[in-house]
């Protein structure tokens, strides 16, 4: 807690009240996309919306420490994975693409199984997309003090 | 050469638009399918379970009547987003991951590559 800034005590502990209610309710979301409304798009955004909460409670250095980018970005891609494969598995059954062929009529159904690969490729592409957006704001510091000379002359070459 | 080639994407596009206007025509000529139109709009939006849907056909038909059946889904709505049409689910996922893929190249931070000197390279 030390390592974080200290000033925004408000702001912080809103955050520690939502962070845990948005991880539920999107999961909540997700897994009752088959009989509500919502589904896996939507739910994915919901959770994806706990990187803006840790961005605004404890800044960019924690975002960085929670979050691995290059975590989110390769589940993205098992997560396309996973659907095609249990798509595809209506093909193997000798019907069409997208056919209930795990447990039809169960409610672990084929399109149950679509819709949490959804939900989780949304999940993380979403999550991965903030957390670009918000390390853009925050880079200018490391880089100025290892090249100066290079950064002036960007400038000038802009500004003619 | 590049005036065959010229002419042949003439043609080729021709040939387009003409099969594109055949069925046009061939659906303009054909049985209409359901679009609903002998409905009661205002005594349906009162009573909704008194919709009469027998007289439909074409995929209206399937979706409304055989849905079930067909998809042993549970839910009929759910089972249009994930059965019928999963190509489009599939589709949107694939839209985010160009997106996500779009936005890296923008913002990523670039690694310090060695400077290069472009004249120099361009004289070479």
């Amino acid at each position: 807690m030390k390592k974080y800034k200290k000033k925004a005590v408000i702001v912080r502990s809103c955050v520690n009240v939502l962070l845990p209610l948005s991880g539920i309710y999107g999961c909540y979301v997700i897994f009752h996309g088959n009989s509500s409304p919502g589904g896996g798009f939507q739910g994915g955004v919901l959770v994806a919306a706990a990187v803006l909460l840790v961005y605004l409670g404890y800044g960019g250095k924690a975002l960085h420490k929670t979050f691995s980018e290059h975590f989110l970005h390769s589940s993205e891609a098992i997560a396309e994975i996973i659907y095609v494969l249990i798509a595809l598995l209506g093909i193997f059954a000798g019907t069409v693409f997208c056919f209930n062929y795990v447990f039809p009529g169960h409610w672990l159904e084929t399109s149950v199984l679509m819709n949490d690969a959804v939900g989780y490729h949304v999940m993380a592409g979403i999550a991965g997309l903030l957390l670009l957006m918000l390390s853009s704001f925050e880079e200018p510091e490391a880089e100025s003090t290892d090249k100066p000379e290079t950064a002036e002359a960007a400038g000038e070459e802009g500004a003619k | 050469m590049s005036k065959t080639k010229h002419y042949v994407l003439i043609l080729s596009l021709a040939l387009f638009v003409f099969c594109g206007m055949i069925a046009v025509v061939n659906m303009d000529m054909s049985a209409r399918t359901y679009d609903g139109s002998s409905a009661p709009a205002m005594a349906l939006y009162e009573d909704p379970s008194s919709y009469d849907n027998s007289s439909a056909d074409g995929a209206a038909a399937v979706i409304v009547n055989e849905n079930l059946e067909k998809t042993a889904s549970l839910n009929a709505v759910f089972s249009v987003v994930f059965n019928f049409r999963g190509y489009d689910t599939l589709g949107e996922s694939f839209i985010l991951i160009g997106a996500l893929s779009g936005s890296m190249v923008i913002l990523r931070k670039v690694a310090k590559r060695p400077e290069i000197d472009r004249e120099e390279e361009l004289t070479r």
